[in-house]
């Protein structure tokens, strides 16, 4: 018993990186084809230019030919790193990503543990008192938290706090004056432009945290191990403990798959904000036609998806000795 | 005579359901003596569980105790003594297997830690020197290669291995009550011998007083000195056990002995009836007037419809709740 095959393990630890490296990969190349099927192409904003001219510079770039052509070419560059260069920005893709991804990790580390943080206390404290006045209240607010679309909340927050009571900025990383200010005012700058995007989307995933561990909680709170806790003679802490640890495996089974919506709320977050991260440069990069920058902007986005399910897989294995095999 | 080490009077637990008031255990007495072991047998939903549940004061949320219910256990008041002084109780002078051992143990902790727990809780002891205890134990409740086996979670372990581990998590600490709910009924027969065994060995070598919860009279034969025969929230009948085996009074006790094949067999009157009682017990929110077997009793007449039993001394260690008593000549044989 003590001695698990290893082999079997570190086999399928190949799988599963090679079933990610494919789902990158199709995600890439749907964005590809998607991108280039889509009207325009990256010169068709420019209506400053004349028509004849943007035409030549898109050939020069090897945008008109066929899109198989074009694949192939962009695959040869990206397998030695080359993601080549932004039409929008007019820089190489991976120093536009140097810049924005970095903002976009801040903001979503930042959110992400304020949401398991409080998600899980919330509904574990819920967990055991279901039905009660408290957990009533709790189970309204997230459940309202979780079905108003992330921009109306992050609308509703700019309307509230930035421009009817002005106490926060209601957009950007930083205020125009920031270069001028001592180190302190820039350090509170910073924080005061934080709060908004960051409550948006915590509150986006407390509520979403909240609500798998408050019914998880449930289910280990009628188990009948936590009678025998009880009868062991261990404090009612003690004994919500024995709960809140089998009630953690599906909350953290849950973590991976909910990376993807945290991403997708951090596109609409860094949008209403105007936050320079890498939702809002996917946003403008789609929106200016940046094939590059866009196809760039999805593998990011769906490296993210898949490193969250490993890591739910690694922290499954942790918190749970009957999938450890 | 000194005063017993358990002793419970008019227990009565209540549930508000949607059919109603549901009376599952309407008042209870009997008293358990240091070291001795007494057996608690009825049917499924008669309330034996909650009777043992609320020993410990751990009644299932929503059950309301009346206030008449009394449980003394070494001299406090279980019912009504501060919850630090029930938590000192519980798990050290007080235990509880449990009958399922899969659910039971919390599955994403090791076995060993589960015992340790205990020791931990109750005492000043190191972790350390806990692990070492709770290793012992494991070696003492016959699991073989204590040591490694303690570092096992519970889907590691076989059914019986499992209840070998409620088993040392009970008894680590010698409790001077263990109350074992249906110990062996989730087991293979041929475990459950084992494990009635080692129940057995165990209360020889602690001394403890054993409450043995069970629907199987052959069981009871095994363990108890004394039983107490539940059935609808009430006990119907209470003897030593080679009283109630040789001279059942109770029509349900009578039911009870015919569906057990080993003693039907040995029994000269019920040879040719096995069987098992027929229907079956009320729903507790709606218990029949007078008596509560009489839809099922073979015996039963107009009195018993009207006018509800009283639980009777008929000899000094045997007690009855059936109008039989006084009027044997009633019985149809
Ligand atoms: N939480 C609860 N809510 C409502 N009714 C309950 C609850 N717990 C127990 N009961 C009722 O109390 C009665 C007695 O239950 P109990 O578990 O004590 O029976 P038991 O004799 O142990 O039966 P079994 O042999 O099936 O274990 C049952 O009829 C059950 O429906
Ligand atoms: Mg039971």
């Amino acid at each position: 018993m003590l001695s698990r095959p290893k082999r079997a393990h570190s086999s399928r630890v190949v799988a599963r990186l090679l079933q990610s490296l494919f789902v990158v990969w199709a995600a890439a190349t749907a964005a590809f084809v998607l991108m280039r099927l889509a009207p325009g192409d990256p010169y068709t904003t420019r209506i400053d230019v004349p028509a004849n001219e943007r035409a030549q510079w898109s050939a020069q770039r090897g945008f008109d030919q066929p899109i198989p052509v074009q694949y192939v070419k962009w695959l040869r560059n990206l397998a030695v790193g080359d993601f080549g260069q932004s039409s929008y920005f007019k820089r190489p893709v991976l120093d536009v990503l140097r810049d924005v991804l970095p903002r976009t990790l801040l903001l979503m580390s930042l959110a992400l543990t304020a949401s398991v943080l409080l998600g899980m206390a919330i509904g574990a404290w819920q967990g055991t008192r279901v039905g009660t006045t408290g957990d009533s209240l709790l189970s309204t607010g997230s459940l309202l938290a979780y079905s108003v679309p992330e921009f109306w909340l992050g609308i509703l927050l700019v309307q509230l706090f930035a421009q009817s009571l002005g106490w926060l900025p209601a957009s950007g990383m930083v205020s125009t004056e920031y270069e001028y200010l001592p180190l302190s005012a820039r350090i509170v700058d910073r924080l005061r432009h934080l709060v908004l995007p960051l409550t948006a989307l915590t509150l986006l995933g407390t509520s979403l945290f909240a609500r798998f561990q408050r019914s998880s909680m449930r289910d280990a709170w009628n188990e009948p191990f936590v009678q025998t806790a009880r009868a062991k003679g261990l404090t009612e802490r003690g004994v919500r403990w024995h709960a809140w640890r089998t009630a953690l495996v599906p909350v953290v089974t849950m973590f991976g798959l909910m990376f993807p919506s945290l991403l997708g709320g951090a596109v609409f977050v860094e949008s209403i904000f105007s936050w320079p991260g890498m939702g809002h440069t996917a946003v403008l990069a789609v929106n200016a036609r940046d094939y590059n920058l866009a196809v760039a902007a999805v593998i990011v986005g769906s490296v993210m998806t898949v490193s969250g399910s490993l890591l739910a897989d690694v922290l499954q294995r942790a918190v749970d000795p009957r999938t450890a095999a | 005579m000194t005063s017993p080490l358990l002793s419970v009077s008019d227990l009565r637990v209540s549930f508000q359901t949607d059919a109603g008031v549901a009376r599952a255990v309407d008042g209870v007495s009997f008293t358990v003596s240091a070291g001795e072991t007494v057996g608690i047998v009825g049917e499924s939903g008669c309330g034996k569980t909650l009777t043992a549940l609320s020993l410990l004061r751990l009644i299932p949320s929503g059950g309301k105790l009346a206030p008449s219910s009394r449980v003394e256990f070494e001299g406090a008041d279980m019912l009504s003594i501060p919850e630090r002084e029930l938590r000192a109780v519980r798990g050290r002078r007080m235990a509880m297997i449990f009958q399922e051992p899969m659910t039971a143990l919390n599955p994403v902790l090791t076995v060993g830690d589960q015992v340790a727990e205990v020791v931990r809780v109750h005492t000043k002891r190191s972790r350390s020197e806990a692990w070492a205890l709770a290793v012992a134990m494991l070696a003492r409740v016959g699991i073989p290669d204590a040591a490694a086996r303690a570092a096992q979670y519970p889907h590691e372990l076989s059914g019986g291995m499992r209840q070998r581990v409620m088993i040392a998590m009970a008894l680590v600490l010698e409790p001077a009550l263990v109350i074992a709910d249906e110990p062996t009924t989730a087991l293979d027969v041929t475990i459950q011998a084992q494990i009635l065994e080692l129940l057995r060995e165990l209360r020889e070598r602690i001394g403890m007083a054993v409450l043995l919860i069970t629907h199987d009279l052959g069981v009871v034969a095994e363990m108890a000195s004394r039983v107490l025969v539940m059935y609808a929230g009430e006990v119907v009948e209470e003897a030593p056990v080679e009283s109630l085996f040789a001279q059942p009074i109770h029509p349900y006790t009578e039911g009870l002995l015919a569906a057990v094949p080993s003693l039907a067999l040995a029994s000269q009157t019920t040879q040719e009836r096995l069987r098992t009682i027929p229907g079956t017990v009320p729903p507790p929110t709606a218990w029949p007037s007078g008596c509560r077997f009489r839809d099922r009793c073979e015996h039963a007449w107009e009195r018993c419809a009207t006018d509800a039993p009283a639980l009777v001394q008929v000899q000094p260690a045997h007690r009855v709740r059936c109008h039989l008593v006084q009027e044997p000549e009633r019985r149809r044989t």
